[in-house]
């Protein structure tokens, strides 16, 4: 599989005013992420400590593309190795990201998800399509990151330095449809904690809090966003999530 | 040296702090440029006839006839040179000497396994 690369740039303006709908976000909770397998770096599906199925749901994904540190684009591609898919490059990249367009699903109580809207699950009590956004920092950058075409959701660190100590204060800031976005649900920790109390973006869409992790970090950001067929769904789901690593000690 | 201070010595030995590198040995075995991708270590030698790629895991050798891989000038200018195995655990990108102050990056692929490193030398 491969994809071409582009970087998209855009001016950002007014702070974002997107209708979010009070829906509790327990729903399709997973998300999607680049980490380190084997000494490759694969694209994982799932949430928490669940690392599910990504190759049986990679014809989900839109793209798939690498940069280097400049955020110039660095072709880069998927191959399955064994249970999971891994970056394959000809090329050092210095950052990935990848966009997936999960679907429809709706739920009856007691059931568990299906991959069907509403018009063809009537009885459901709720109805959503989602979509997942990733960019993976591999290495330092040269320059702050763009938002990047296909990412409706991004999250940008305010600064291109990330601090290299677990526990340091870290801003990133939350955009929607390439305007920061205010009210977004921050998890800080999505692998090692994703039941945590939810952080919120503020007004200008950024949101501060201290590293957890001196070594993998997966953050994701949550938003709800109004339906546009609500005869088959009743909102639609952005998640996104940035992921880096902050390196241990020499050994 | 008796029992009791070879024990000692190795005991002495567990207790020193490691090395800074995180996996194996970093320090060059044939004169040229080495550098650490993870676990793997690529030394790279400029000759007259091309690059010299000496490729080890954790410090001990990988056949090159198990290895893949190319050599390119970092910005993108010029043509990757494919490498082709030669003895032991060298490898050769025939032709290819970059100039001084020229960056070359060396990608090498573990055919196995399909892991991929890469290593950036500046000449």
């Amino acid at each position: 599989m491969k994809f071409s690369s582009r970087l998209f740039a855009t001016s950002l303006t007014a702070a974002g005013a997107f209708a979010s709908l009070a829906i509790a976000m327990d729903a399709q909770a997973h998300g999607i992420w680049f980490a380190q397998r084997a000494r490759q770096l694969a694209l994982i599906y799932g949430i928490g400590a669940d690392d599910l199925d990504m190759v049986r749901r990679l014809p989900l994904l839109n793209t798939v593309t690498g940069y280097d540190a400049d955020w110039k684009p660095v072709p880069i591609r998927l191959r399955t190795a064994g249970a999971i898919p891994v970056v394959d490059s000809d090329a050092p990249y210095a950052a990935t990201a990848a966009t997936m367009d999960y679907g429809i699903w709706s739920i009856q109580p007691g059931q568990d998800w299906v991959n069907k809207g509403r018009d063809e699950n009537p009885t459901a009590t709720r109805a959503e399509h989602t979509y997942k956004y990733t960019v993976h920092l591999e290495k330092p950058l040269n320059k702050e990151m763009p938002l990047l075409e296909g990412h409706r959701l991004q999250i940008v660190p305010v600064s291109k330095t990330i601090p290299q100590e677990s526990g340091k204060p870290f801003a990133v800031k939350v955009y929607f449809e390439g305007k920061p976005f205010a009210g977004a649900e921050i998890l800080t920790d999505f692998v090692n904690d994703p039941d945590m109390p939810p952080l919120k973006t503020g007004p200008d869409g950024i949101a501060t809090f201290r590293l957890r992790n001196q070594g993998l970090n997966v953050i994701a950001a949550t938003i709800i966003g109004k339906t546009d067929q609500p005869k088959k769904y009743d909102y639609i789901e952005y998640r996104a999530t940035l992921s880096f690593v902050l390196p241990h000690a020499e050994e | 040296m008796s029992i009791r201070q070879i024990l000692f010595v190795g005991m002495v030995a567990a207790m020193m702090p490691t090395p800074g590198l995180a996996h194996g040995n970093a320090s060059p075995s044939h004169g040229g440029i080495m550098a650490v991708s993870g676990e793997t270590q690529i030394e790279t030698v400029r000759t007259s006839a091309g690059l010299d790629i000496y490729v080890s895991e954790e410090g001990l050798p990988l056949q090159a006839t198990g290895l893949a891989g190319h050599a390119m000038i970092k910005d993108g200018t010029g043509v990757p040179v494919t490498l082709q195995p030669v003895e032991g655990n060298r490898l050769q990108a025939p032709g290819f000497v970059p100039g001084p102050g020229q960056a070359v990056v060396v990608m090498v692929e573990q055919k196995a396994n399909g892991l991929r490193s890469f290593a950036t030398y500046q000449f």
